[in-house]
C-alpha cells in the first residue's frame, strides 16, 4: 500500500500560506470554470460570442456620439472611435476582474458549503475569462485600426510604438489591480451585504476618474496629480500611447501603479483566505 | 497514528453562533453596536429555540460538536446515527475540510471526497456532458479522470440518450442520478456521503448501495449518513450515535440503532413542550396533543376502523406574520415513513392572529392504520418555507384492534400496516 500523505484539520491561526500547491491541483478546475462561465454566459444569446465584441463597441459608439460630438471632449487628435476603445477594452479587463470578484463569496455560497476546493480558484477562473475576452476585443481593435489606417488615412497620426513590448507587462498589472480590489471587495460583501451596491457605483465611479473618455493631458493642470494618484490612470494612457502613439509613458507613474497593485492582491489575497475560513459558517 | 487508522479525532469541537446565520447588512450592525453603547450590555436577541441549554457556552454561542474522540479504520464502512441538529452534517463538513473545527484536531489520511449534496455547481444552461466534467472537477477529479470514466458515469445514471441536453431539461430524478454517478466514480480514500439517497427511486438507491459497498470492498473507507436506518444497517457494519453534539454510543450497527430508538422513545416520554430535538425558529411551537374517539371523548389510544379527532395545540411565542402550514408525518414502529398529512395539499393555511395559541384539529374519517404504535412527526413552516417547529417523533399513536372488516379476521401486522378497504368478486 502506498504512502498516504496525512492532513491535520485544526484550527487554524493566523496566515496560512497561499496554498499553490492546493490550487496547481486543481487547475483543471479552473479551466473547467472559466469554460463554463463562457458556455452558461453566450448559451442563451442568439448572437452569442459576438457580444464579446458588440458590448465595447457599443459603448464605443455611444462615448463618440456623447463626448465626441455633443461635449466635444477632444481626443489628442486621434479618431474618436480608437481613442475610446482603446481605453474601453483595457478598462473593461480592469472591470471585470474588480465587479466580477466582489460577490465570489455569496455567489458561490451554495457550493462553499458543500464541497471543499482552495477557493482562490473562483477570482483566478473569473481573471482568465475576462482575459479571453480581452485578447477577442484587443485583436478587433487592431482590425479598426487597419479599416482607420487603410480607408481613412488622413483622419489623423497615428502610429502603434514600441511601448507596445510592456503590452505584455501592463495586462498582469491590470488583472493585478482589478483582483486585489476584487478580493477587497470580496471580503467586504462577504461581511456586509451594504458593499454588493457599493460595487457597481465604485467601478463606475473610478471610470469616470480615469482617462478614458479624456485624455490626462485635458485634466487641468492642478488636478493632474490627483488624477494620477488613480493607479488606472498611468494604465490606461500607457496603453493607449502604445497603440496609438498619443498619451504619455511615464515610467515612475507605472511604478507606482505596480506597487500599488503589488500592496492591494497580497493584503486581498491576506484578507480572502482569513474570510474563506470562517464565512461558510455564516453565509 | 496507527498505520491502519485513517481518521483519527481528538477532543474535536465545533462552536457555532446562535441566530446569525445570513449576513447583517451595515445597518443592523451599526444599530447593534448602538443599542449595546448606550445601554452597555448586549441586547439579548439571540434565539435559542431548539438548543439544550447544556449545549450552550454562553448566550449566543453554542457547542455543535464538543470533545469528540473516535477513530476510524482503513476499509471501515461507519454510518453516522443522530436526531435532527445532532451534528452528523457539522461532522462530515469538518472532515471534508469545509469548516474548521474550533478546538481540538482530526487527523485524515489520503484524498477525501465528499458527497454532501448532489450535483453541486451543476449549471443549467450546461450540457450533461459539460457538468460532469466541472462536477467532476469540483469534487477533485482531473479532466483525464473524468475521460477514463466518462462512459460508466453516462451508463451508471443511465442517461446516455440526454447527455448533450442541458440539464434544465432533465427531470429532477436525472439530475440526482448523474450527480451521484459522478460521486460514485471518484477514487479517494476516504468517501463521505450525507443524506443523498433519501432522493431517487428505489432501483437507483440499490444501485447507489451497491456501488458504496463495492467502494468499501476495494479497501476504501466510507462515512454514512442516512435517516433511513434500513439503508445504514445493510450498509455499515459499525456505527456512532451522536446526541446533541456527543458521540453517546458506538459499536456494530445494529446494537447502535437499537440504542437509537430506545433513547428517541425515552425522550418522546417527555412531554411536547420540553422536547429538546427540535428545529426551526420556535416562534410558535407544538406544546400538546389530545386524541378524541368517534364520540368525541379524550382517550389515550385510538381503535382501528373507527373515526378519531387528533387536536394539536400549539403556543405562540412571538408575533406570526405570514401564514403557516402544518405537516403531519406518520412512521411505524420501526421508524418507516408511511404516511405524510399535509395542510398544503388542501391548500389550508393557518393564519396569523394576535392570540397566544391556537389549535389544529385533524380529523380522520376512519382510521385505516393496523393495531400497532405510530410515530408522529410534526413540522410546521411559513409560507417562506421557513421552518418554525419540527418535532421529530412529536407523539405516538396508539392504535388498537377492532374488526375492521366485520369478519372477524385482520391480516397480521407484519404483512398489513394498512388497512384498506376492500372487497373481492368474481
Ligand atoms: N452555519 C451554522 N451556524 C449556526 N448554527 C448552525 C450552522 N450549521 C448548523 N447549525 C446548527 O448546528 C446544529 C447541528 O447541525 P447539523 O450538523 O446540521 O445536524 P444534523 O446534520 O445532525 O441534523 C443544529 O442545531 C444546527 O441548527
Ligand atoms: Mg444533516
Amino acid at each position: 500500500m502506498q504512502k498516504q500523505s496525512i492532513t491535520v484539520l485544526k484550527p487554524s491561526a493566523g496566515w496560512t500560506g497561499f496554498d499553490f500547491a492546493g490550487i496547481w491541483q486543481y487547475r483543471d478546475l479552473l479551466y473547467l470554470l472559466v469554460r463554463r462561465d463562457f458556455l452558461a454566459q453566450y448559451k442563451q444569446t442568439i448572437l452569442g460570442p459576438a457580444w464579446f465584441v458588440l458590448q465595447p463597441l457599443f459603448l464605443t459608439v455611444v462615448f463618440t456620439l456623447i463626448f465626441g460630438k455633443f461635449a466635444q471632449i477632444p481626443t489628442e487628435g486621434l479618431p474618436p472611435l480608437l481613442f475610446y476603445n482603446s481605453g474601453l477594452i483595457i478598462w473593461s479587463y480592469f472591470s471585470h476582474c474588480f465587479t466580477g470578484n466582489a460577490s465570489v463569496f455569496t455567489a458561490n455560497a451554495g457550493i462553499y458549503q458543500k464541497v471543499y476546493y482552495p477557493r482562490l480558484i473562483n477570482p483566478l477562473a473569473n481573471c482568465v475569462s475576462g482575459l479571453l475576452g480581452f485578447s477577442v476585443q484587443a485583436l478587433f481593435f487592431v482590425g479598426y485600426f487597419c479599416v482607420y489606417k487603410i480607408f481613412i488615412p488622413t483622419a489623423s497620426h497615428f502610429e502603434m510604438t514600441s511601448a507596445m513590448l510592456t503590452i505584455p507587462l501592463l495586462i498582469p498589472l491590470v488583472a493585478s489591480l482589478g483582483l486585489g480590489m476584487g478580493l477587497w471587495m470580496s471580503v467586504l460583501t462577504a461581511k456586509y451585504r451594504d458593499f454588493n451596491q457599493i460595487t457597481g457605483f465604485l467601478a463606475q465611479a473610478l471610470m469616470y476618474a480615469t482617462p478614458i473618455i479624456y485624455p490626462l493631458s485635458e485634466v487641468p493642470e492642478q488636478y493632474r496629480f490627483w488624477a494620477s494618484l488613480n493607479p488606472m490612470a498611468s494604465v490606461v494612457e500607457s496603453f493607449r500611447f502604445a497603440l496609438l502613439g498619443k498619451g504619455s509613458f511615464s515610467f515612475h507613474l507605472l511604478c507606482y501603479s505596480t506597487i500599488v497593485a503589488v500592496l492591494l492582491l497580497l493584503s486581498g489575497i491576506y484578507f480572502f483566505k482569513r474570510t474563506e475560513r470562517r464565512v461558510v459558517d455564516y453565509l | 497514528m496507527k498505520e491502519s487508522l485513517v481518521i483519527q479525532a481528538n477532543n474535536l469541537s465545533k462552536k457555532y453562533r446562535l441566530g446569525t446565520i445570513g449576513m447583517t447588512s451595515l445597518r443592523e450592525d451599526l444599530s447593534r453596536w448602538w443599542t449595546r453603547s448606550k445601554n452597555g450590555i448586549p441586547k439579548h436577541g439571540f434565539d435559542q429555540a431548539g438548543i439544550d441549554p447544556t449545549r450552550m457556552i454562553n448566550d449566543h454561542e453554542f457547542w455543535a460538536l464538543h470533545d469528540l474522540n473516535f477513530e476510524i479504520t482503513r476499509g471501515e464502512v461507519v454510518g453516522l446515527i443522530g436526531a435532527n441538529g445532532s451534528g452528523k452534517s457539522t461532522l462530515l463538513k469538518i472532515l471534508s475540510r469545509i469548516t474548521e473545527p474550533s478546538e481540538g484536531k482530526v487527523k485524515v489520511k489520503g484524498k477525501v471526497a465528499s458527497l454532501l449534496e448532489v450535483g453541486t455547481g451543476f449549471h443549467p444552461e450546461l450540457t450533461g456532458r459539460e457538468n460532469v466534467f466541472v462536477n467532476g472537477a469540483i469534487l477533485g477529479m482531473t479532466r483525464r479522470e473524468v475521460d477514463k470514466k466518462f462512459d460508466e458515469i453516462v451508463d451508471f445514471a443511465g442517461v446516455a440518450d440526454f447527455i448533450d441536453t442541458p440539464i434544465k431539461r432533465y427531470s429532477s430524478g436525472m439530475t440526482v442520478r448523474l450527480g451521484f454517478a459522478v460521486a460514485a466514480h471518484l477514487e479517494p480514500d476516504i468517501l463521505i456521503v450525507d443524506e443523498v439517497l433519501a432522493v431517487g427511486d428505489l432501483r437507483f438507491q440499490n444501485r447507489c448501495i451497491n456501488q458504496m459497498k463495492s467502494i468499501a470492498e476495494s479497501g476504501k473507507t466510507v462515512l454514512f449518513v442516512s435517516h433511513q436506518m434500513a439503508t445504514v444497517e445493510n450498509l455499515c457494519k459499525s456505527a456512532f450515535l451522536l446526541n446533541m453534539g456527543q458521540i453517546i454510543y458506538s459499536g456494530k450497527t445494529s446494537d447502535v440503532i437499537k440504542k437509537y430508538r430506545e433513547d428517541m422513545e425515552e425522550s418522546a416520554n417527555l412531554p411536547i413542550s420540553q422536547r429538546m430535538i427540535r428545529e426551526g425558529s420556535g416562534k410558535c411551537k407544538l406544546s400538546g396533543i389530545e386524541f378524541r374517539n368517534d364520540q368525541n371523548k379524550v382517550v389515550d389510544s385510538l381503535i382501528s376502523g373507527k373515526s378519531a379527532t387528533i387536536k394539536l395545540f400549539f403556543d405562540i411565542y412571538e408575533e406570526i406574520t405570514a401564514p403557516m402550514s402544518l405537516s403531519l408525518g406518520i412512521s411505524n414502529s420501526t421508524h418507516v415513513r408511511i404516511a405524510h398529512l399535509c395542510m398544503k395539499t388542501f391548500g389550508k393555511w393557518i393564519l396569523p392572529t394576535s392570540q397566544k395559541s391556537f389549535q389544529v384539529n385533524l380529523s380522520l374519517s376512519k382510521l385505516e392504520l393496523n393495531q400497532g404504535k405510530y410515530y408522529v412527526t410534526s413540522f410546521l413552516d411559513d409560507e417562506s418555507g421557513q421552518i418554525i417547529d419540527w418535532v421529530t417523533d412529536a407523539f405516538v399513536i396508539n392504535v388498537l384492534q377492532s374488526d375492521f372488516y366485520g369478519t372477524g379476521m385482520v391480516p397480521p401486522t407484519s404483512q398489513s400496516i394498512f388497512l384498506m378497504d376492500h372487497s373481492f368478486s368474481f
